[in-house]
């Protein structure tokens, strides 16, 4: 990409189950943006602040999974400015990795409304993802979140201000 | 009693009523499924007596996770640590969709994980699968069937899936994605669900992918349309399987995205151009690729083939002279046509960013030029033998020149010998079409020296 894609917040809603943040993006390069607008993963950094991360990770060692669901994107043509909505659950549930002293798994909740800092760290690529069919590759939803995350080349950190947010009852 | 389920906790992050539900599908409906009471550490162990006519895989599965002592492989693999509790157990937690495990990923990016006694994120110090109840927040779940379709991915499927990993841990200390898959089809035969691909590991949320074959998706009015299809075919089980079709692909791709959104918007303003580009591109592209892709012996009575093609396709067989010619002048000349309003944007957007690029005037343009020459001869009354023989030429003509990326130049002599094998067995039927692309290859890698 010749230049890089100016991004703006403009607002955030809650509710009780979701939250939206609605962003200007305006694709100023020569190539499409395929953006991706749902969270693959969260994180809460040392200083408490909540970053939910739009790119994928590989998946830890030995790790199983069902599929790897493919990234929601909106696409932007070379050019195009549009208000994109990137929407997730307002509070998650984290396993530690840890149990409890009566023997259950420690899980912590991650609400976004009430976090010192909300962190969107957007990423999106020029072209869309597709399965890679060759035959050395690892035939494994392992090998796609890897290739995932070569793929969403493009990152960019939006810090989400809850001024401009609008809570709904 | 080896499998077991977490019940609620009180904070809404476990579904047990979810695991109840799909356990009695796994089961596939028999009495014999039941529970004992709550372990101190929240665990609901599953009780299964099998009636001896259920004798399908899925509830014999459940019958040995309930029923059978599992001590771990014997011998253990290289790098696999013994279970540290025996006999293992197999824990399932049915979540939301806003669950992330401790490494931070979501439950939605995968619908199910499934981990064994030594992986870092199970504490349980068992076995252990965490699937999504939420089906992605209310929105389901899909994979691909067999012909490449999306599919219904159901939550007591995704649990069986999760349970086939287990079982393989428990027993081999691995586990592979097509032996889920496969079992996960023995689920899908009860449900009456068509199986799942089991050399395809992608899906998501929702009915469906909505990126692919952007031009062709509204021009023929749906992305699961029978075009659409065929060029997932050809891009899947063909041209993306070998190192250099992959990265002839990604060119391709690349080139085509900047192109395909002012394609899509001329079709969106005009129902004319639509059309235009359904009968005079989109068909005449997919039945040239599919020509070729069966055509694996140059001896094949090409020109029979084709006019059956032709005779077959409605959209084919009513392109008449004006319009072969009228498409003709648009691909190849990059002109419009005065007659079609908005052609002359369409021939402009095509010789701009079509035209080119060597990748895509070869691979989308070069076959719709052939199929329209092709067409142009049936027309002209030409018999089977000589339209065969014809047509052949220019087919070889054009094979040959395909384009030459910087890929060849990475591959070892062993690795170019077998692209260049696959190539013939599709692409390069005559001796002529060979030692033309041979020689063009020798002159391209002799420039890296």
């Amino acid at each position: 990409m010749k230049t890089g894609p100016r991004l703006t917040m403009r607002r955030v809603e809650f509710n009780d189950e979701f939250c939206s943040v609605h962003v200007h993006v305006d694709n100023k390069s020569d190539a499409p943006m395929h953006v991706v607008t749902r969270p693959r993963g969260v994180r809460v950094d040392s200083a408490g602040a909540v970053h939910l991360r739009f790119w994928d990770e590989p998946l830890p060692e030995g790790v199983r999974a069902a599929f790897f669901s493919l990234p929601p994107t909106r696409v932007l043509e070379a050019g195009e400015q549009a208000e994109v909505e990137f929407k997730f659950p307002r509070t998650f549930r984290q396993a530690t990795g840890k149990l409890t002293a009566d023997g259950k798994p420690e899980i912590i909740t991650i609400d976004t409304s009430t976090a010192p800092q909300l962190i969107l760290d957007l990423a999106w690529s020029d072209v869309p993802f597709y399965e890679d069919p060759r035959k050395k590759v690892r035939p494994d939803p392992a090998t796609l979140f890897k290739q995932s995350a070569e793929w969403a080349h493009g990152r960019h950190s939006l810090q989400v201000s809850q001024k401009e947010g609008k809570r709904k009852p | 009693m080896a499998l077991l389920f977490r019940d609620d906790d009180g904070t809404g992050t476990f579904f047990p009523d979810q695991v109840r539900g799909d356990i009695v599908t796994i089961s596939e409906l028999d009495a014999g499924v039941g529970e004992d009471p709550a372990r101190a550490d929240g665990m609901i162990p599953i009780t299964y007596t099998r009636t001896p006519s259920f004798t399908d895989e899925p509830p014999i599965r459940l019958d040995d996770l309930c029923n059978q002592a599992f001590n771990g492989p014997s011998p253990l693999p290289s790098g696999v640590p013994a279970p540290p509790n025996t006999p293992i157990d197999f824990h399932i937690w049915a979540v939301g969709g806003n669950f992330t495990t401790p490494d931070g990923i979501l439950i939605t990016t995968a619908a199910g994980v499934a981990y064994r006694w030594d992986l870092s994120g199970n504490p349980t110090g068992h076995l252990l699968c965490i699937y999504d109840a939420s089906q992605c927040n209310g929105s389901g779940y899909w994979v691909r069937n067999l012909d490449g379709d999306p599919i219904n991915e159901p939550p007591s499927v995704i649990l069986y899936h999760e349970l086939a990993h287990l079982h393989d841990f428990a027993t081999t200390g691995d586990s592979t994605e097509p032996s889920a898959e496969n079992q996960e089809n023995d689920l899908r035969d009860f449900l009456g669900l068509p199986h799942r691909d089991p050399d395809s590991h992608e899906g998501g949320c929702g009915g469906g992918p909505s990126t692919c074959c952007v031009v062709a998706s509204l021009a023929t009015d749906s992305p699961f349309s029978d075009e659409v299809k065929a060029l997932r075919r050809v891009r899947d089980r063909l041209l993306r399987r070998s190192e250099v079709g992959y990265e002839l692909f990604a060119s391709l791709h690349k080139a085509y995205y900047r192109f395909s959104s002012r394609v899509c918007t001329l079709m969106a303003s005009s129902k004319a151009i639509r059309g235009l580009v359904r009968s005079a591109f989109v068909h005449p592209l997919v039945s040239m690729l599919e020509l070729l892709w069966s055509r694996t012996d140059p001896a094949t009575d090409l020109g029979r083939e084709f006019r059956r093609r032709v005779v077959e396709q409605p959209l084919l067989s009513q392109l008449d002279e004006t319009q072969r010619q009228q498409a003709l002048r648009i691909i190849v000349e990059g002109d419009g046509i005065e007659e079609h309003a908005g052609t002359d944007a369409l021939a402009q957007t095509l010789r701009e960013h079509a035209m080119s690029d060597p990748v895509v005037r070869w691979a989308l343009l070069g076959p719709i030029e052939a199929l329209l020459y092709g067409l142009g001869l049936l027309q002209a009354g030409l018999d089977d033998d000589a339209l065969g023989q014809t047509l052949s030429k220019r087919l070889d003509a054009w094979a040959a020149e395909m384009p030459l990326l910087p890929i060849w130049k990475q591959l070892s002599p062993s690795e170019r010998r077998r692209e260049l094998g696959q190539l013939e067995s599709v692409l390069l039927l005559t001796e002529n079409a060979r030692a033309r692309f041979s020689e063009r290859l020798d002159q391209f890698l002799s420039e890296a020296a």
